[in-house]
């Protein structure tokens, strides 16, 4: 009975956010002169118009918020799914080109993404440097390592905008799904974040995670490596996000543009995406499919109701805001309450 | 009316939002220069009508009363200025804050300046007491913070003033200066509420009695003199049976923890030349808290390396708390707060507990409800399901979970502090009974507790701990309060 009532409890608290959310994003689309519901339904509903892209979206978000997820249970703010994304895009675009092998791109990316955050894992783990900090700087210098290559070596010499494409044969195919066809990226994400939460959930060493995040006492107390599980968390995330960038370029886009802007912010928007999705893996899928519509969603409103894109932006400001904050409430809540 | 009469509780009920009745309809006078006992057991809501009076819990229904008018507190400021104090079983100050800064703090918040400045000499002289106001509370002894949190108390005009268990964390000398100062400040006409559960110090300074049980008054205006103290007792606690006649254990074997010539440094310096626990055994460890407890079972538990010396555990040396649960060792601490994660679920808690050191990878639903079903019913643990979290079990299950686990790992070697903290009188017997049988079935028991009369009744032999030393191994037979306590006193 308590679960169920905890069940709707829920439902009624992100039906309420994701109400008062839309609301305040209709009184924006009147202020704009455009049709309140009309405005609502293109952006909540984006799909209809570019189904690919809130696929694609989906996908990648969900393992960048994984990325912050994890960490977070084991008591760490692991702002670096940015930083590997870049690594993870940047690698498995070299390597494909190289290799023409899809396998060793993913794998290559993967681990590059592994190594950048392992890094901020590490410091934590054996100097106590404060991982906001690090994952943040980082995040720059990944930034600067992929411009720089993306402009110095990589750059297409026919369009110079973009670096060369990975060949076809390191490209990852669509998958045939009851007659539809579906980007793989979308399906290897689910079952990656469908694995982590069964990590998560249903695991000895998934529940030593959480406890070192919930009560780092106690699990000294019970002999658990606390440093090594914090560390492993951070390698695991850096995993996931630097996947998430391979996954972007074999899978969707094939390329870097010159200026970075396709692949910029999947990490961060990763944060919100963990965050509206009460940190639970399940949730992510969830809160990475809204987050996803309302961010092509945005794209779409633009030339249909002269609606400034900073406008529909605002809309996904404002419930991200209201859907994150039970989960931000609660953390800093156990921060300052030591748990109890 | 009575004009003595400076506060009155009239009708108190608290109800707490997961509907736990805490109080039901109490009520207590407090008058000028009398000291009022509020005696009962853990739980029965003594402090629970003290902080109500205190301004920081609100009542559910129910009036106060101060000095024939009714009052509404919304803070504890408001019953600061309004004349009232509280000083807690644990000293609420500023750990890295001197005593000078904690007092200032507090004067302020009671809207005061010099003034209480001057009237703490005033105060020093009513008590008695002399505190070292340039220290910083946490290099202090919890007495120590004590006197100095009833010199402020007094300082800031407190015309009423609650005492919530205060000898809790004191040497018998220590006692014997606050009953003195506690005659001094009735002289002075001060109203005093004195909390506790223990019948000889209600007979010793209360004027008047009132007896609360499962937050109800089951007895007021009795006088401590005139009722004898088995008719007190049985009010406090109710008709229960006996405790049985305790069999002896017979120790046999080679120790299952041996320490030898031991120095190991925390936040206090600890020197163990030999201790040793045997099959069978159960070692109490008494002292007042904060003299090298602590310390020894984290070195015990393999959580602190000693410097020199050697902790043996069941024929091997611990270099983790890992080591040590994965040799046959368990452990209860003292602050299940501090063990339990309170918002993970009973079943997580349950795996934790059981599986942290070594245990099955895969920790199914359907697993872990039959471990709930297992070891819940087994050690008498009451909870809606193996969902809820730990935080919706009352203390008591609580602690019967967390013990449950530990002897459901069939340990050789327990460790276990205050193992009955703040718990009522069935479980307190159920969770030695516990302890005893393990015992009795051939394992050795370090019970490290700051109950006296817990460790009177468990162990075979007692240990008592001074300024992490142990002044002294006794045994039962020899052991009487007064011989530990004068151990534990350092005398």
């Amino acid at each position: 009975m308590r679960l169920i009532a905890k069940i709707l409890r829920e439902a009624a608290l992100v039906g309420t956010a994701l109400l008062v959310g839309l609301a305040m994003g209709g009184l924006v689309a009147v202020f704009f002169d455009a049709p309140p519901l009309g405005f609502l339904v293109d952006m909540v509903l984006s799909a209809r118009h570019l189904p690919d892209i809130v696929v694609e979206y989906t996908a990648l978000l969900a393992l960048t918020a994984a990325a912050f997820a994890i960490p977070l249970h084991a008591g760490l703010f692991n702002i670096g799914a940015e930083g590997s994304f870049y690594a993870g895009a940047l690698v498995a675009l070299m390597v494909g080109v190289e290799t023409g092998s899809l396998l060793l791109a993913l794998l290559l990316g993967t681990l590059a993404g592994i190594i950048v955050t392992g890094v901020a894992g590490a410091l934590r783990a054996w100097l106590g440097v404060n991982e906001v900090l690090s994952t943040i700087m980082i995040n720059w210098v990944m930034y600067w390592v992929m411009l720089y290559l993306v402009v110095d070596t990589l750059a297409d010499p026919i369009f110079t905008q973009r670096t060369v494409k990975v060949p076809r044969e390191a490209r990852l195919p669509w998958i045939s799904v009851a007659g539809v066809d579906v980007p793989s990226t979308i399906i290897i994400s689910t079952m990656i974040i469908i694995g982590v939460w069964i990590f998560l959930r249903m695991t000895r060493y998934g529940l030593l995670l959480r406890v070192v995040g919930a009560n780092e006492e106690a699990a000294r107390m019970r002999g658990v490596n606390v440093r090594l599980y914090r560390l492993v968390s951070m390698l695991i995330a850096g995993g996931l996000a630097g996947l998430a960038g391979s996954l972007h370029i074999v899978g969707f886009s094939y390329s870097i543009d010159v200026l970075g802007g396709t692949v910029r912010n999947y990490g961060f928007n990763g944060i919100g995406v963990a965050l509206m999705g009460r940190n639970d893996p399940l949730g992510i899928l969830a809160a990475s499919l809204l987050f996803s519509s309302l961010l092509a969603g945005s794209q779409v409103v633009e030339p249909i109701y002269k609606v400034p894109k900073e406008a529909a932006d605002l809309v996904i400001g404002i419930v991200i805001i209201l859907l994150a904050a039970p989960t931000i409430f609660s953390i800093i809540r156990s921060r300052l309450g030591g748990g109890r | 009316m009575d004009n003595s009469v400076v506060a009155e509780l009239r009708d108190i009920v608290k109800i707490y939002p997961d509907g736990v009745k805490a109080l039901d309809g109490v009520s207590l006078t407090l008058e000028k220069g009398r000291v009022h006992a509020v005696l009962g057991e853990n739980g029965a809501g003594k402090t629970t009508l003290m902080r109500i009076l205190y301004g920081e819990i609100r009542p559910t229904r129910g009036e106060i009363m101060l000095d024939g008018r009714p009052v509404r507190f919304r803070s504890t400021v408001d019953a600061i200025r309004s004349g009232i104090a509280m000083v807690y079983q644990h000293p609420r100050m500023v750990p890295t804050l001197t005593v000078r800064e904690n007092m200032e703090i507090y004067f302020e918040s009671a809207g005061l300046g010099e003034e209480a400045w001057r009237r703490l000499e005033w105060a020093t002289r009513v008590t008695g007491f002399e505190v070292p106001l340039g220290e910083r509370a946490e290099d202090l002894p919890l007495g120590v913070l004590q006197r100095a949190e009833i010199l402020r108390s007094l300082a800031a005009n407190a015309r009423i003033l609650i005492l919530d268990e205060p000898t809790t964390n004191l040497t018998p000398a220590e006692v014997g200066g606050l009953f003195e100062a506690i005659r001094r400040m009735k002289r002075e006409g001060l109203a005093l509420a004195y909390i506790t559960h223990r019948l000889p110090e209600v007979r010793e300074i209360a004027d008047t009695v009132t007896v609360l049980r499962r937050g109800k008054v089951v007895a007021s205006g009795v006088d401590p003199r005139r009722v004898p103290g088995e008719e007190l007792a049985r009010l406090m606690v109710g008709e229960l049976p006996r405790p049985a006649p305790k069999k002896r254990h017979k120790p046999h074997g080679s120790p299952v923890l041996l320490l030898e010539n031991v120095e190991a440094q925390a936040r206090i310096r600890l020197t163990i030349s030999r201790l040793e626990v045997m099959p069978g055994e159960v070692l109490g460890v008494a002292g007042v808290e904060g003299n090298g407890q602590d310390e020894l079972v984290s070195l015990v538990i393999g959580l602190l390396k000693p410097t020199r010396g050697r902790v043996e555990v069941l024929g091997g040396i611990p270099s983790s708390p890992k080591d040590f649960l994965r040799m046959g060792g368990a452990f209860i601490p003292g602050d299940r707060g501090r063990a339990l994660i309170q918002h993970f679920s009973v079943s997580d808690n349950l795996a934790f507990l059981l599986y942290a050191h070594q245990g099955p990878l895969i920790l199914t639903p359907k697993s872990l409800e039959d471990l709930f079903r297992r070891v819940a019913e087994e050690y008498r643990v009451v909870a809606e399901g193996p969902w809820v979290p730990v935080s919706s079990l009352s203390g008591g299950n609580q602690q019967k979970l967390l013990v449950g686990t530990q002897l459901h790992l069939g340990p050789r070697l327990l460790v276990a502090v205050n193992p009955t903290r703040g718990l009522d009188v069935a479980t307190t017997r159920y969770v030695r009974s516990l302890i005893d049988g393990l015992a009795a079935g051939g394992a050795g028991v370090l019970l490290v507790s700051s109950d006296l009369d817990e460790v009177l009744e468990l162990s075979d032999r007692i240990a008592v701990i001074y300024k992490g030393r142990i002044t002294g191994v006794v045994s039962r037979e020899e052991a009487t309060p007064e011989r530990l306590g004068a151990l534990m006193g350092g005398a």
